[in-house]
């Protein structure tokens, strides 16, 4: 049984289905970290979170890399991460933590520190004003506006019809103009950055 | 006609949003616990890979001439209900093996009614066809663990080690073994079998150098300053 026992556990491993594995892995994550990574952010997830909660979402997938088609690997990976996302929201609810804006230094620096810091107001404003949308139509909105995903796709991903889709970032578009006007009304400078 | 201000602005959001991306830390840091993370999909896509069949195989069928032995020897131990594997060729060869050990565990759970309801249910002469059994979920082996872990708790640690071997013997994927592996080396060692254990323990940090959860085994590995020392493995509350 015991030698059974080390079949099984591998004791000569296929070293080339081991490398095909890892670069599998490794391309599903430099072609879809960042989209799964800014959802994560839109969703309301600080940087720490998002960071988290993305690896969640592929160490995940990793196991299921044989389950998932070719062409369907970010609708799959965007499933993942809405059920991510759901613990991750439970676990805040039930701890009830606050949390952490991130350090600057977690964030990929674009230019200088004032350029990072006007980036940083910016994504906090973005945020505030996404907070206030009801979540199914963030989620919509987020995909196409700022994912830039045809409507078609977003409907795929959101497992939902074309009409529906369309008709939530109709709605989306409505309640976000209307939320920046005010903001921009509360605003001293009118404008702001 | 001018721009709307709105629009601009919501596109100056829009594009600055595009521009937020995880740093390369971050990417590194997945990227190593992914290609880290113990049973991946490696086994299962070895086990999709038709000319590795070969090498389960001979391993299955002498898995079920050691059950035919024990079964045409004395009382069943334990049922085994053969689950096939996802693919298609794997599903005849799996159930081909099956049905040839099905005749005699079926005339042997007549004859020695040991309370187990999916053998004495069947008839005599009708060979038993496999039962499909999906693979556990994560709840199931999370529960199989948990069961494991009460029993060590009550100091019933034959009845973990039980536990963990039907976790061991069931078919399919599973996600828990490194859990199950680190329980076994806690159970041997509450067992009195010290000496498996030290050495399940030396292997597991061998294998498994940067899982976080290697210093539980460490603990076990150590030979014993002395004999009543037993460092419990307790998860640590979260």
């Amino acid at each position: 049984m015991t030698d059974v026992a080390s079949a099984f556990r591998g004791a000569s491993v296929d070293a080339l289905a081991e490398h095909e594995s890892s670069s599998d892995i490794e391309t599903l994550l430099n072609a879809h970290l960042g989209f799964i990574w800014r959802v994560f952010r839109r969703m309301g997830l600080c940087p720490a979170d998002a960071d988290d909660a993305a690896q969640q979402v592929f160490m995940i997938a990793s196991t299921k890399l044989d389950k998932m088609a070719p062409d369907r690997e970010r609708a799959y990976l965007y499933g993942i991460a809405l059920r991510v996302q759901s613990h991750v929201h439970r676990a805040h609810r039930r701890r009830r933590e606050v949390p952490i804006e991130a350090a600057p230094e977690r964030i990929a620096s674009r230019g200088s520190p004032e350029d990072d810091l006007a980036l940083q107001g910016v994504w906090q404003l973005l945020d505030e004003l996404l907070a206030e949308l009801p979540e199914k139509l963030r989620r919509v909105f987020v995909l196409t506006e700022i994912e830039e995903l045809e409507v078609a796709e977003v409907a795929l991903l959101e497992g939902i019809p074309v009409g529906t889709a369309a008709s939530r970032l109709r709605l989306g578009r409505e309640r976000f103009r209307a939320l920046l006007s005010a903001r921009s009304a509360r605003s001293p400078f009118g404008g702001g950055s | 006609m001018n721009p709307d201000p709105l629009d601009e602005r919501s596109a100056h959001l829009f594009e600055a949003a595009r521009q937020e991306s995880p740093s390369d830390e971050t990417r590194r840091r997945i990227l190593k616990a992914v290609q880290e993370q113990p049973h991946t999909v490696i086994i299962s896509k070895r086990f999709q890979r038709p000319g590795l069949w070969i090498r389960w195989v001979f391993p299955a069928v002498a898995l079920a001439g050691l059950v035919l032995l024990l079964v045409q020897a004395g009382p069943k131990p334990f049922a085994i209900v053969a689950e096939p594997p996802a693919t298609g060729t794997a599903e005849r060869e799996t159930s081909e093996i099956t049905s040839r050990a099905t005749p005699s565990e079926t005339v042997s759970a007549a004859s020695h009614p040991s309370g187990n309801a999916e053998d004495t249910a069947q008839p005599k002469t009708t060979p038993r066809s496999p039962a499909k059994l999906a693979p556990p979920s994560l709840e199931q082996e999370l529960a199989g663990m948990q069961r494991a872990r009460a029993a060590l708790n009550r100091g019933d640690a034959a009845g973990a080690l039980a536990e963990l071997q039907r976790f061991e013997r069931t078919p399919g994927f599973r996600r828990l073994t490194v859990e199950a592996n680190l329980l076994r080396i806690e159970a041997l060692a509450k067992a009195g079998r010290t000496d498996e254990s030290r050495a399940e323990a030396r292997q597991f940090v061998k294998e498994n150098p940067h899982n976080p959860l290697v210093n539980r085994a460490e603990k076990f590995a150590r030979p014993p300053a002395s004999s009543d020392a037993e460092p419990s493995l307790k998860p640590e509350r979260e």
